[in-house]
């Protein structure tokens, strides 16, 4: 039996979270559900994750802010996917900037989004 | 008693009497009423918190719940299909409350915005299963607004097709509100919703409305949208309005007909839509209802109209555009019309502000069409006057200017014109060549504006000689030369009179033209780019000039020494006539110096004899210096105002008249005149001062090649033939006439002995008595000229000797040397004082502050601020002051 990746899902808005925790973990991950940018920074600090998933809006710690912190701060290569809102490419263009490997915007789809981390983790 | 009263009535007011334990009372209910209102703050701050707690929890815990049903496939385990029995069964409870039923509209409104996909229409699907619409159609029977409000929304978010039906009826509805939430849902539930909005719509329609209404249409899927054309018949302009926006989003052009009737809508903006939708479906059958309703519109339509016109129209329209920009009053619209002719027919309409005609080459090139018209005899211009033919000069080559400038060889006949162009451009010009037969082919290309010109000037010259070709107009860089050549000369002018019309007038005339002219600022800039203008030409001159042109310019016979030439100048300046420059070539500088027939004929011999160099001595009767100096006598004020007006010109003179005296002093190997004992004010600290500039000039002489150019000055003409104070002496008076003679004695010569004899027969004694001595002395100095080392020394004795006023002090030359000079120092002393004689002309030159006074004259203010400004200057004040002098004894 083989081990379910491990995903970090960065998401302020409960319910989202909820509902994509469980179509990921109904895809196969194992998730850890990160209401804002503290609870990544202290998951980070304990464990490593083989993917994020991350919105780009967030408390105390957005979303170009983890790509930042995961890449030149811990010097991770996992696999970072952003989730942003229509109308924020600037964003999205900083964060592939600083590093993410992909992006999806609201509203998401969840099977899109399984997609996506499994081409990603695929890439690994 | 009524003293007690009053007293008593007055207290009232001023002392009330107000019970302590009232007071208290007051004090206390307010404080409880305060309290009150902060346990109710309290309160219900407690509970809506409290209440939202739960909300957060219930979500929190039917969160899940709402994924499982979302996400539940039936290829599950049987484990898996028996959970999803128990929470359907979980969840059917829980629906049983209100409360719990709010929380799952909520969770449902709240993820259909975050999620897309299949998870979405399941949502939807959930949300009719659970039956949670059926409370959001209790909702649209309120009585309420606002619940009804919410009704609306709550089915057209969650995409409740049922609702179709019950939400239409709300279309209509009086409060605006409910309407507009009424239109979006029925636009958005079917695909049909618009037509229904369409056809029942009696409201107006905002614009955001109408936006949020297109947006909806825009982001259906597979929507099949209906000939809006049926609603431009629709009663409610707003929904004719929305159609034809409709119309030209989804680019249904089968409505022309209507487009154009709705031209003649009595509503602004749909007049502009239509307007709108036929310029962009090109209904050219438009043309004529848009020129027929134009007159009646209002601005911001006749814009739309001419914009419309301007993208349909031909040549057909420019009558009407003609006619717009001449009738309407409105620049606005008068531009747009003009911006319409020239997208119709590029470069129609030229500009006119601002351009300056160039009358020089307008002749050469008007009599250049003459000559080819009249040598033509097959052709027949329909010219009909010579007005016309400038004008058409004028415009080509204005145009021809700036196509050389830019691009040299477009000036032959351009490959990219087609003969409709050309055609056209015929016809709007007043000149036509109705007979000229252009065969010559073209490729059908866009053409070039510039090109375009280039090629009517070509048609106007060439067509008229040859009709098969189209031959190059003329030898572009002769043309490029003298065409700069006479950019160069106008511009000069140009800047000379603005400069003349600024100083002069705000000098001389009034404090206001003077304000007038410095804060005019379109005339400092005129003069700053006529500056620049006169550079940029004059460095392109000299690249293209060739070199006998340049030798040509050596030859400069600088003719503005004489005070009346300058003045004329600066008549002719001021009049605004065109005066050449004078440093390009003495014809032109003969004509400018006077118009005088005598004059110019005397000039004429004087200046032949230059050139040919004769060196025989032959005296000339000058007897049109007086002729001008009566002329000018008559006018004695004013040439007086003028010559202090016009410093320039007049320090120019003063500059030539003494570097003439100078140079013909050079040449007769003469000690300079500031050698000798000739300044009564020379003191010992400035004969110490003129000791050390000899010393330093000489040696700047041993270390340095100092290179004079020879410069002809009329002085030299002169001089060999009659003294030049003869015609001085007589307009003089005696005091002149002293000071005169000791001029004489300064920069006499042979011809001035004569002339000291004549003055033996004066009325004056003491005019006869001092050129009886001044002869002597010249005599002797003249006899003395001999190639030795004496010659310095002989010249300080003679004119030691020479003066004999009680009041002047001694030479500088005798009691600071005393000693031989030779000759070589004093061609030095010579170099040195040319040398700061120019230093000090230099400082003249850029002395505008002093054109400023007024009150003195111009070059006696210019050298007495330059003797006030260097005490070594005191000494050549003799020369300095001989052209003022003569000058002022001149005017009397």
């Amino acid at each position: 039996m083989t081990e379910k990746k491990q995903l970090l899902l960065a998401e302020d808005d409960e319910l989202l979270a909820s509902l994509l925790n469980y179509r990921l973990e109904k895809g196969g991950y194992e998730v850890h559900l990160a209401q804002d940018g503290k609870e990544v920074k202290e998951f980070l600090k304990r464990s490593i994750p083989d993917i994020i998933v991350s919105d780009i809006m967030m408390p105390y710690f957005s979303g170009i802010e983890l790509v930042d912190y995961v890449r030149n701060d811990l010097e991770l290569k996992i696999p970072v996917i952003i989730i942003s809102s229509a109308g924020n490419e600037e964003n999205v263009l900083s964060a592939f900037e600083l590093g993410a490997n992909d992006f999806i915007s609201k509203p998401v789809s969840p099977s899109e989004l399984l997609v996506r981390v499994g081409r990603e983790l695929s890439k690994m | 008693m009524g003293i007690s009263k009053f007293t008593h009535i007055l207290s009232i007011p001023l002392v009330p009497k107000i019970d302590a334990a009232l007071l208290w009372d007051l004090t206390i209910f307010f404080a409880g009423l305060g309290l009150l209102y902060l346990l109710f703050v309290f309160f219900f701050r407690s509970r809506l918190a409290h209440k939202s707690k739960e909300v957060r929890a219930r979500k929190k815990e039917l969160g899940p719940m709402i994924s499982n049903f979302l996400f539940y496939e039936d290829d599950v385990s049987l484990q898996e299909k028996y959970n999803y029995v128990q929470l359907k069964l979980e969840i059917r409870e829980l629906l049983k409350s209100d409360f719990n039923r709010k929380v799952l509209v909520e969770i449902l409104l709240d993820l259909q915005k975050d999620i897309a996909g299949d998870a979405r229409n399941r949502l939807f699907d959930l949300y009719k299963d659970l039956g949670l619409h059926q409370d959001a159609f209790e909702k649209l029977k309120s009585r309420r607004w606002e619940v009804i409000s919410k009704g609306i929304l709550e089915l057209t978010q969650l995409q409740v097709e049922e609702s179709y039906g019950f939400i239409k009826k709300f279309i209509n509805h009086r409060r605006g509100v409910i309407r507009k939430q009424a239109q979006l849902a029925t636009v958005s539930l079917k695909h049909e919703g618009i037509v229904y909005f369409l056809d029942t719509c009696k409201h107006r329609i905002s614009e955001w409305q109408q936006l949020k209404l297109l947006d909806i249409l825009r982001n259906f899927e597979d929507f099949q949208p209906p000939r809006f054309k049926a609603w431009l018949t629709a009663k409610n302009k707003d929904v004719v309005l929305f159609s034809l926006r409709l119309i030209k989003y989804y680019k249904q052009n089968d409505a022309n007909s209507s487009l154009i009737e709705l031209v003649k809508h009595k509503n602004d903006q749909v007049k502009i839509e239509a307007i709108s939708c036929i310029k962009d479906f090109v209904v050219f059958e438009a043309l004529e209802t848009l020129k027929a309703v134009f007159w009646k519109c209002s601005v911001s339509v006749k814009l739309a109209l001419l914009d419309a016109v301007a993208s349909l129209g031909k040549q057909e329209e420019i009558s009407f555009l003609k006619e717009v920009e001449k009738r309407e009053n409105n620049f606005i619209v008068k531009s747009k019309a003009v911006s319409a002719i020239n997208t119709i027919s590029p470069g129609m309409v030229m500009p006119t502000h601002g351009i300056e005609p160039i009358p020089a080459y307008e002749e050469d090139q008007e009599e250049l069409m003459i000559e080819e018209m009249a040598a033509s005899e097959e052709l027949e211009p329909s010219i009909e006057s010579s007005e016309a033919r400038s004008e058409i000069a004028e415009e080509e080559v204005i145009r021809k200017n700036a196509e050389t400038q830019e691009e040299p060889e477009s000036t032959s006949l351009s490959e990219e014109e087609t003969p409709e162009e050309i055609e056209m451009q015929e016809e709007t010009k007043p000149v036509h060549f109705d007979e000229v037969q252009l065969n010559w082919k073209l490729p059908e290309q866009e053409e070039d504006h510039t090109k375009v010109d280039t090629e009517e000037v070509a048609i106007n010259t060439d067509s008229a000689s040859n009709n098969e070709e189209l031959q190059p107009i003329e030898d572009l860089n002769e043309f490029k030369i003298n065409d700069l050549e006479e950019i160069i000369m106008r511009a000069k002018e140009e800047y000379q009179e603005e400069l003349t019309s600024l100083s002069s007038e705000s000098r001389i005339n009034s404090e206001e033209a003077y304000w007038e002219a410095v804060l005019d600022p379109e005339k400092e800039d005129e003069i700053v780019f006529d500056l620049c203008l006169m550079e940029e030409l004059e460095d392109i001159l000299a690249q293209a000039i060739r070199p006998e042109d340049s030798y040509a310019q050596h030859e400069i016979l600088p003719l503005d020494f004489l005070p009346i030439v300058a003045e004329e100048a600066c008549e002719e300046q001021k009049e605004g006539q065109s005066s050449s420059d004078p440093i390009m070539h003495i014809e032109v500088e003969e004509e400018v110096v006077h118009q005088d027939a005598k004059f110019v004929e005397e000039l004429d011999r004087i200046l032949q004899k230059v050139r040919t160099s004769e060196t025989e001595e032959e005296e000339i009767t000058l007897n049109f210096i007086p002729l001008v100096v009566e002329s000018e006598q008559d006018e004695v004020p004013q040439s007086h105002a003028e010559e202090q007006e016009l410093p320039i010109e007049d320090l120019e003179v003063v500059y030539e008249e003494e570097k003439g005296l100078i140079e013909s002093r050079e040449e007769a190997s003469i000690t300079l005149p500031w050698e000798r004992p000739v300044e009564e004010e020379k003191t010992e600290a400035l004969e110490e001062i003129s000791t050390a500039l000899v010393e330093a000039s000489n040696e700047e002489y041993k270390s340095e090649d100092v290179q004079h150019e020879p410069q002809f000055d009329l002085f030299d003409a002169l001089d060999d033939r009659v003294s030049i104070f003869n015609e001085l002496f007589r307009t003089c008076d005696a005091e002149s006439k002293l000071i005169l003679l000791d001029e004489i004695l300064a920069v006499g010569d042979e011809r001035d002995l004569r002339f000291l004899d004549t003055l033996a027969n004066d009325e004056d004694a003491r005019v006869r008595n001092k050129a009886k001595k001044i002869g002597e002395a010249l005599k002797t100095y003249l006899e003395s000229q001999l190639p030795d080392e004496t010659v310095c020394l002989e010249m300080d004795e003679t004119q030691d000797a020479l003066v004999e006023n009680p009041g002047e002090p001694e030479s500088e030359e005798e009691t600071s040397h005393g000693e031989l000079l030779p000759l070589e120092d004093c061609f030095l002393q010579n170099e040195s004082f040319e040398t700061q004689r120019l230093g000090l002309f230099e400082i003249d030159f850029e002395l505008d502050e002093v054109y400023g006074a007024t009150e003195t004259s111009m070059l006696s203010s210019v050298g007495q601020e330059v003797l006030n400004q260097d005490p070594q200057t005191n000494l050549l004040e003799d020369i300095l002051s001989l052209p003022t002098k003569l000058i002022q004894k001149f005017n009397g």
